[in-house]
C-alpha cells in the first residue's frame, strides 16, 4: 500500500503495513464506558477463532484487564519493560486461562506511568508493532492525552467506545478532536510548516467550524500542503461501538454520531454496532468470570460476534 | 481543491444518500438525519451550537422536500449538473454529430489507394 513520506517517517503513523498483523486499540476518552470489558471480550472471542491473540493493557491510569479475564496477580507487567527490567515486551507476556490468548498486564505504578516520556513511548510503540502475534488488542486508558491518542493512532482501526450519555459523547468528541490535532501536528512538524503548527491547536479547540476554516486557510496559502493534510485526515478512519444500549434510540445513536462526525469533523467513522445493556455483565465481573464464556448465547455475546465479523470484513 | 462545510453540501451529501437513491432510501435517510439533529438528541451534544443545529435542520427539510418530489428533483439535478465546472451546453450533441461526419467520410486507406491509383494509371488522351 502507498505510504507518504510522513507516514514512513512518523513512528505513530507508520503502521505495520505490508504485514498481516492487526492492531486494534480500544479507547474513547471517558472512564467507565466499558473499554476494558470490550477489549477483553473481543480478545476472548478472537482467541477462540484464531488462536494467536495478544492483549495489552495500556491503561496508564488504572489497569484492570487481568480482572476481566479472571486473573488476580502476576509477576511481570508493562512497567517492567518500560523501566528496562526486561529487555523485550514479549518477556512480560503471561498466559491466560484462554487458549491462544496472551496478556501483558498494565502496571499499577501510577506515578511511573504518568511520567511515561516520549522516548519510552516510542520504544513501547515499536515493540507493540513488532510483537509476535497475529492480532494485538490494546486497551487504552481514560483521557485524551498524547499518550492515549498516540496508541489510538498506532492502531488500524482504533475503536471508540461510547455510552448513550451526553458526558460520554462529549468526551468522545473531545478525544476525536485531540486525534485530529495530533495528526495535523505530526504532519506539519514533519513538513516543517512551523507557522501552521502553532495555529492548529487554537483553531481547532475553539469549535468545529474552525477545522474547515483552518484547512481552507492553508489551501489559500499552499494547495500542496493542504492536500497532504486533508488526505491525512481522510485516512484516519476509526470505528465506533455504542456500549450499554437500553432502547431503540440508543441503537440508532451510532449512525447519528457517524453523521455528525462526518459533517462537522471531516472524519469518517465506521459504526460497528451497539452492545445491549445487561445486568449480568456486572455479575460476571463480581464473580471474576469472563462474560462471553459464561453466557455464550446472550444478546451481548451475539453483538460481539457481529462486531468481530464487521472488523474482519473491514480488513478484507 | 475546496473543502465543503455543511452549508456548502448539496442535498445528497446532506442526507448522506447516493445520487441514484430511491424514494424509500431518501425517506429513511431523512428520518435518521431529522432524529440526529432534533433538540433532544444527544448525538450533536457539545459539538455544534444551537444556531448550527437549527440551520442544518432547515436544510435537511429543504433537501427532503426537493428530493421526494420527482419533478423538483429532476430540476435540481439539472441545475447541479449545469453549475458544474466545464459544463457546455449541447456539448454531447455536437460531439456525436462530429462523429457521424467522420464516419461518413472515406477512410484513410481508401483515400491513399485512390490517390496512388490515379497517379500511377496512364492518362487518357
Amino acid at each position: 500500500m502507498f505510504q507518504t513520506n510522513a507516514e514512513r517517517m512518523i513512528p505513530h503513523l507508520s503502521i505495520h503495513k505490508g504485514s498481516d498483523k492487526t492492531i486494534w486499540a480500544v479507547g474513547g476518552g471517558k472512564g467507565g464506558t466499558g473499554k476494558s470489558f470490550i477489549s477483553a471480550s473481543l480478545a476472548v472471542h478472537l482467541a477462540d477463532l484464531e488462536n494467536d491473540v495478544a492483549l495489552i493493557d495500556a491503561d496508564l491510569g488504572g489497569p484492570n484487564l487481568h480482572t476481566f479475564l479472571g486473573m488476580k496477580e502476576t509477576n511481570l507487567d508493562l512497567g517492567d519493560f518500560i523501566s528496562n527490567k526486561v529487555p523485550n515486551l514479549k518477556d512480560t507476556v503471561i498466559l491466560t486461562p484462554f487458549k491462544g490468548l496472551k496478556l501483558i498486564k498494565g502496571t499499577e505504578n501510577l506515578i511511573f506511568m504518568a511520567n511515561l516520556n516520549y522516548y519510552k513511548k516510542l520504544k513501547l510503540i515499536r515493540h507493540i508493532k513488532t510483537f509476535d502475534a497475529k492480532r494485538v488488542i490494546v486497551d487504552i486508558g481514560t483521557g485524551a492525552s498524547y499518550n492515549c491518542v498516540d496508541f489510538f493512532l498506532l492502531s488500524n482501526p482504533g475503536i471508540l467506545v461510547v455510552n448513550p450519555e451526553p458526558t460520554s459523547i462529549e468526551n468522545a468528541y473531545y478525544f476525536l478532536k485531540s486525534c485530529i490535532i495530533r495528526i495535523l501536528k505530526l504532519y506539519t512538524d514533519f513538513y516543517n510548516i512551523q507557522d501552521l503548527v502553532n495555529k492548529i491547536s487554537s483553531h481547532i479547540k475553539d469549535n468545529s467550524k474552525s477545522i474547515y476554516s483552518f484547512l481552507n486557510e492553508i489551501i489559500s496559502h499552499d494547495k500542496n500542503y493542504a492536500h497532504i493534510l486533508y488526505k491525512a485526515l481522510k485516512k484516519f478512519r476509526p470505528c465506533l461501538i455504542i456500549n450499554k444500549a437500553r432502547n431503540e434510540r440508543d441503537f440508532l445513536l451510532g449512525q447519528s454520531i457517524v453523521d455528525v462526525v462526518k459533517k462537522y469533523l471531516i472524519v469518517d467513522l465506521d459504526f460497528l454496532g451497539a452492545i445491549p445493556y445487561d445486568e449480568r455483565v456486572h455479575l460476571s465481573l463480581r464473580n471474576m468470570t469472563p462474560f462471553l464464556s459464561t453466557y455464550p448465547d446472550s444478546e451481548v455475546s451475539l453483538s460481539f460476534r457481529s462486531i468481530v465479523n464487521k472488523l474482519a470484513y473491514r480488513e478484507n | 481543491m475546496k473543502i465543503k462545510n455543511v452549508e456548502e453540501m448539496d442535498y445528497y451529501e446532506l442526507l448522506n444518500v447516493r445520487r441514484s437513491a430511491s424514494l424509500q432510501e431518501v425517506e429513511r435517510a431523512y428520518h435518521l438525519c431529522k432524529a440526529t439533529y432534533q433538540k433532544d438528541s444527544i448525538a450533536h451534544y457539545s459539538l455544534i451550537s444551537e444556531e448550527e443545529r437549527k440551520a442544518i435542520l432547515d436544510r435537511i427539510d429543504e433537501a427532503y422536500d426537493t428530493l421526494r418530489d420527482s419533478h423538483r428533483r429532476k430540476l435540481y439535478d439539472l441545475k447541479m449538473f449545469e453549475s458544474k465546472e466545464g459544463y457546455k451546453e449541447k456539448a454531447f450533441f455536437r460531439r456525436s454529430t462530429e462523429k457521424l461526419v467522420i464516419e461518413d467520410t472515406a477512410d484513410k486507406v481508401s483515400f491513399w489507394r485512390k490517390l496512388i491509383y490515379r497517379l500511377l494509371s496512364p492518362r487518357k488522351r
